[in-house]
């Protein structure tokens, strides 16, 4: 008897989530100290197959993983911004609110020779010879992400007064993110892993978390010029876009070597499919606030909903990241056992 | 009049250069400044929200038009203290982001909102505890107190803020609303407790007037 395939629907959950049920801590030390790591990475499987094995989640006996990670975070750190890590959350980058002049005088850093990258090698060379190998990668973060954390919110206020410094900064920022990514892909070979699990993980991904404030005018001024020149440097390519796509969905097309594509609740992915083509793989992704909130009876219905919306379903996937303390086991059970029954790939 | 629609037309597109010498090209010609405020600059303003909830601007396009309205209002400003009126304050705001989220943008784009609409605010920052936002808004004597949270994880904390205000002596006095994308009306009127829920930064500019009895 063969077995029909289903589309897959990822679960993640979010470090408070592990904190107040198993009092998993990710704070500094599991960005600091691999050997921490690989620890806790062990008995996430085993916890979440305790829990969700049956619905096909978790590991009761799961290989070592050594996993290399920094969140969002590393190019910010580099460039000085504070670091606020915490047990219960990811690590956030507190903007540096640098004046233009000062971001005109930025250089680019040596990576492997500055902090926290310097630390972030000695890890892998650890993790290496312990283990023969590392997983993971590091996550580049996005061109107007990372020139946000540079300039501040001010940023979207020279978009409109100061078109010149604005190309300048996105430009040094885009080739700090390609200088980073050439640094770690031939270590790890995969480029994608500390941003989605989502898609394949040897492509590089690029985290658009903020393209969403902008309009398809700005985004075509100051965004598409910098995802063409990663996607030209770094490829195959991919985007998350964990907001809603509808406004950038157009421009998104343009980029070259897209292979892949993640959108957020509220995006139209029936019209994104549909741009894309069924050959770009599409991530969609659930609300954490509509799976904590709502009950059984209304995931099945958005699952199903987003299920309609992504046919062709070979190619597509949905997610349910960043999942907090607080959302009902079933809301899990229930997005997974639809996606299983509901979301059967007809070859 | 050619002059006063362009100064409306200046906050609608963000044209924040032109805005002082039309504000006071206008003031020359003899308009009152509070005619300028009202029937130019806040109508301007109630345009761009309108626009920004149909999607058809994003954040940097709004925070364009609230600094050139904040840039009309300083030609404006000294004017009217001279004479002894000043820019009619709606009332008193106390912002924060909750305790545990150190997300700002949503937080700062609603604050200048209310701003351009003739709140005073206070921004008290992000990863605020709750007793801060009882400290600040006492020591303020505010009006209002708007909370945001971006992430799930912020949620015992809205409560435990919506709480510790509503607990305090400040008691009903003060009105308390809740936006980000984590709040939904559900949770912060009917779980929390609070006054009120903002879907985002326009909806909190009708709900603080309508907490002052304008809206």
């Amino acid at each position: 008897m063969t077995q029909q395939k289903h589309i897959p629907l990822g679960v993640g959950f979010y470090p408070d989530w592990w904190h107040k049920n198993y009092g998993f801590s990710y704070g500094k030390e599991y960005y600091y100290d691999a050997d921490y790591r690989v620890d806790l990475q062990a008995k996430l499987p085993k916890a979440l197959y305790e829990r969700f094995g049956d619905v096909g989640l978790g590991d009761p006996n799961p290989a070592p993983k050594p996993l290399i990670t920094f969140g969002m975070v590393m190019l910010p750190a580099i460039f000085g911004c504070e670091i606020i890590f915490k047990d219960d959350a990811l690590p956030w980058a507190m903007p540096l609110n640098l004046s233009k002049e000062d971001c005109d005088k930025l250089v680019k850093p040596d990576l492997p020779n500055v902090s926290p990258m310097k630390e972030m090698l000695g890890q892998i060379d650890h993790l290496q010879a312990k283990y023969g190998k590392v997983v993971g990668d590091i996550n580049t973060t996005g061109v107007q992400n990372l020139a946000l954390k540079l300039r501040g919110d001010q940023l979207y206020i020279d978009y409109f007064e100061d078109p010149e410094f604005c190309h300048r900064l996105l430009k040094f920022c885009t080739e700090c993110i390609i200088d980073l990514w050439r640094l770690i892909y031939p270590i790890t070979g995969t480029g994608a892993v500390d941003v989605t699990p989502m898609c394949d993980p040897t492509i590089f991904c690029v985290a658009n978390c903020t393209t969403e404030q902008i309009s398809s005018d700005t985004y075509e001024e100051y965004g598409l010029p910098y995802d063409i020149m990663l996607s030209n440097a770094c490829n195959p390519f991919g985007i998350h876009h964990c907001g809603n796509i509808d406004a950038v969905a157009e421009q998104y097309a343009k980029v070259p070597n897209l292979v892949f594509i993640e959108a957020g609740f509220g995006s139209d992915f029936a019209a994104a499919r549909k741009i894309y083509g069924p050959d770009v793989a599409f991530n969609a992704r659930i609300s954490p606030v509509q799976m904590k909130n709502d009950n059984s009876d209304g995931i099945e219905a958005t699952v199903k909903e987003i299920i309609d919306q992504g046919a062709p379903l070979s190619n597509f996937s949905i997610d349910t990241v960043g999942l907090t303390h607080g959302v009902p086991d079933e809301n899990v059970r229930i997005a997974r056992q639809t996606a299983m029954t509901y979301g059967k790939i007809n070859k | 009049m050619e002059n006063l629609e362009a100064i409306k037309e200046a906050v609608n597109k963000g044209k924040r250069k032109e805005i002082a010498g039309l504000v006071q090209t206008a003031l020359d010609n003899g308009t009152e400044p509070k005619v300028i405020i009202n029937n130019y600059m806040i109508e301007a303003m109630k345009e761009v929200g309108a626009r920004f909830e149909a999607k058809k601007i994003f954040v940097p396009e709004m925070m364009m038009a609230a600094l050139t309205m904040q840039t009309g209002l300083d030609v404006i400003k000294p004017l009217l203290e001279k004479s002894g009126k000043n820019v009619e304050k709606l009332g008193i705001v106390v912002m924060g982001t909750v305790f545990g989220d150190l997300h700002d943008i949503g937080k700062n784009l609603a604050i200048l909102m209310l701003e351009s609409a003739g709140f005073e605010v206070h921004n008290i920052g992000e990863n605020v505890p709750a007793a801060t936002f009882v400290e600040k808004a006492t020591e303020l004597n505010a009006d209002i107190v708007g909370l945001s949270s971006l992430l799930t994880t912020g949620d015992p904390h809205v409560k435990e803020t919506v709480a510790a205000i509503k607990n305090s002596p400040l008691g009903d006095k003060v009105k308390v609303m809740c936006g980000g994308a984590a709040v939904t009306e559900k949770f912060a009127v009917g779980e929390c407790g609070a006054d009120g829920h903002a879907v985002d930064a326009i909806a909190g500019v009708k709900l603080a007037q309508k907490f002052v009895g304008v809206g």
